[in-house]
């Protein structure tokens, strides 16, 4: 087992918390168990449940895939700045050089701020932690970072720009003018996917960190409308290889919240793990819910990329295959 | 017809009208909507490697792609003839876009014979193999260089260069990717 990387970790993630404390956010600690999550359709969930002395009784709880939906309640409760480095759970996903099924997360939210300025928030924190903690990290993991907009991404890789094509017959047209068969079932959204995966996606982990913003609004998030516009304010980077963090400018109106929930509990229906959809979350935002940024980096990668290695086994010091021997993953 | 969900690392598919082995596999949630898997398919004629992300429920067609074993007995310009080690049937492989493989072939060796819809399409030839040095010039008396090497000559015609005490006569190892000697076999 290599403890230098584990003394590298621990000493970045010493500088993170340097960072949010001068910047003025509170450091906070959520549950990571939860009786009702937000849906979200993509997503698997662990399941357990809690057993009361004596009487027996058994609640169901859900290990969160992010701390969202406590850290909501803290904004609600008029928590100001807030940050946290987590624990997440994601059932179901598939271990690989970048993905575990449980991992760390470092979520923080900034009252009053858009997405932009949650990216001018990431830079800074990404040329801290480097000039103290990284001197040697890669070039190209270094900001500034290239920045894309989703229909500058499309023009690059895909050959056309994405705003020509927000309807699904112009976007069935120009995929197949590049290669790309649209699927029977295939709405819009998974054919943008299906295009993104294929050509733009893979250029994007090349060579130097891309931030890549506003994302189609068809695609479902909790993430605020760019108004007058087709697009969500939403962005992604893809640092060292890794797909390292997305960020949103907050949905705060009560209704969107609540269409996003319901569009999403329908989407979830064929769930491998059943939850319970929290519905008093779309509540929270009621007249003294402040607008806000929330940002969510997944540690593990995002050390990976600082390190230049190119797989999150080895900052993570114990991934699933670790814990799980391969006879009992292979038992089906 | 298999769904994507299902394919596995080790499977044959058609892609684009060819047999492609799944060299990986990964499946990805891309944030909210359908699941998809990332492939990486490796051309089973040409060894092209082919990169595609489908839908998990997207169809694919399974290859009709299996083994054989061949013992190779000769060559002629056109095709290596080998006979199955089981039926003694004789069958051939067409020479053309495997003309290197020939040069690794021993009379009499059995070797891997990939089968595409009951043709055969590739060779699979083992990472290293023994061969007898066949020809060979003796070392320049004198030329304790190290690292000086030589070329020869193996009994399948392939020429490897050698370290210089390398002799006619003795068996050598060598990389059959790179044609590169590994070792000197001592028998």
């Amino acid at each position: 087992m290599d403890f230098t990387i584990a003394k590298r970790r621990a000493e970045i993630t010493a500088r993170i918390r340097d960072f949010f404390s001068e910047q003025g956010y509170l450091e906070v600690e959520t549950p990571i168990l939860a009786p009702a999550v937000i849906p979200e359709s993509h997503l698997e969930v662990f399941r357990t449940e809690y057993i009361e002395p004596y009487r027996g009784t058994r609640t169901p709880l859900f290990l969160l895939p992010s701390p969202e939906i406590w850290m909501k309640k803290l904004i609600a409760a008029g928590s100001g700045d807030i940050f946290q480095i987590s624990r997440c759970f994601r059932n179901a996903e598939d271990p690989s050089a970048s993905h575990n099924p449980e991992f760390t997360m470092l979520e923080w939210y900034s009252i009053g701020a858009d997405y932009m300025e949650s990216l001018d928030r990431f830079e800074s924190l990404a040329e801290y932690v480097i000039a103290r903690a990284v001197p040697d990290a890669p070039e190209a993991v270094r900001p500034p970072y290239r920045r894309l907009s989703m229909d500058e991404a499309f023009s690059l890789y895909a050959g056309f720009p994405l705003v020509e094509a927000m309807e699904f017959p112009a976007l069935a047209e120009r995929a197949r003018e590049i290669g790309i068969e649209p699927g029977e079932s295939d709405d819009w959204s998974a054919l943008f996917d299906r295009v993104f995966l294929n050509r733009v996606e893979p250029r994007l982990s090349e060579g130097h960190g891309t931030i890549v913003y506003d994302y189609p609004a068809t695609v479902a998030t909790l993430a605020k409308r760019k108004s007058g516009t087709p697009w969500s304010e939403r962005w992604e980077a893809y640092i060292g290889g890794f797909e390292t963090i997305n960020c949103y400018t907050e949905e705060t109106a009560p209704r969107r919240v609540a269409e996003f929930f319901e569009s999403e509990k329908n989407a979830k229906e064929s769930a491998a793990v059943p939850v319970t959809v929290d519905t008093t979350f779309p509540k929270l935002f009621g007249s003294g819910f402040p607008g806000c940024s929330g940002a969510a980096l997944g540690l593990d990668r995002f050390v990976a990329a600082l390190l230049g290695k190119q797989r999150i086994k080895g900052v993570a010091l114990f991934v699933i295959s670790d814990i799980i021997p391969y006879t009992i993953q292979h038992r089906r | 017809m298999i769904k994507a969900g299902a394919i596995d690392k080790g499977m044959c598919l058609m892609m684009k009208g060819e047999p492609h082995l799944v060299a990986e596999r990964e499946f990805v949630n891309p944030g909210k909507g359908a699941a998809f898997v990332r492939l990486k398919l490796k051309n089973l004629r040409t060894g092209l490697v082919l990169r595609e992300t489908i839908k998990t429920n997207d169809t694919v067609e399974e290859a009709d792609v299996y083994d054989r074993d061949g013992q190779f007995m000769y060559s002629d310009d056109d095709a290596y003839h080998f006979m199955d080690a089981e039926t003694y049937e004789q069958f051939e492989v067409l020479r053309e876009g495997l003309e290197s493989k020939g040069l690794y072939m021993k009379e009499g060796e059995t070797f891997k014979i990939t089968m595409w819809e009951a043709k055969p399409i590739d060779i699979s030839i083992p990472y290293k193999l023994p061969f007898t040095v066949t020809e060979a010039e003796d070392g320049v008396r004198g030329d304790t260089v190290t690292g000086a090497t030589k070329t020869v000559v193996v009994e399948t015609g392939l020429q490897v260069r050698v370290p210089i005490f390398i002799k006619q006569g003795e068996r050598i190892l060598v990389n059959t990717e790179t044609g590169e000697y590994v070792e000197r076999v001592n028998s």
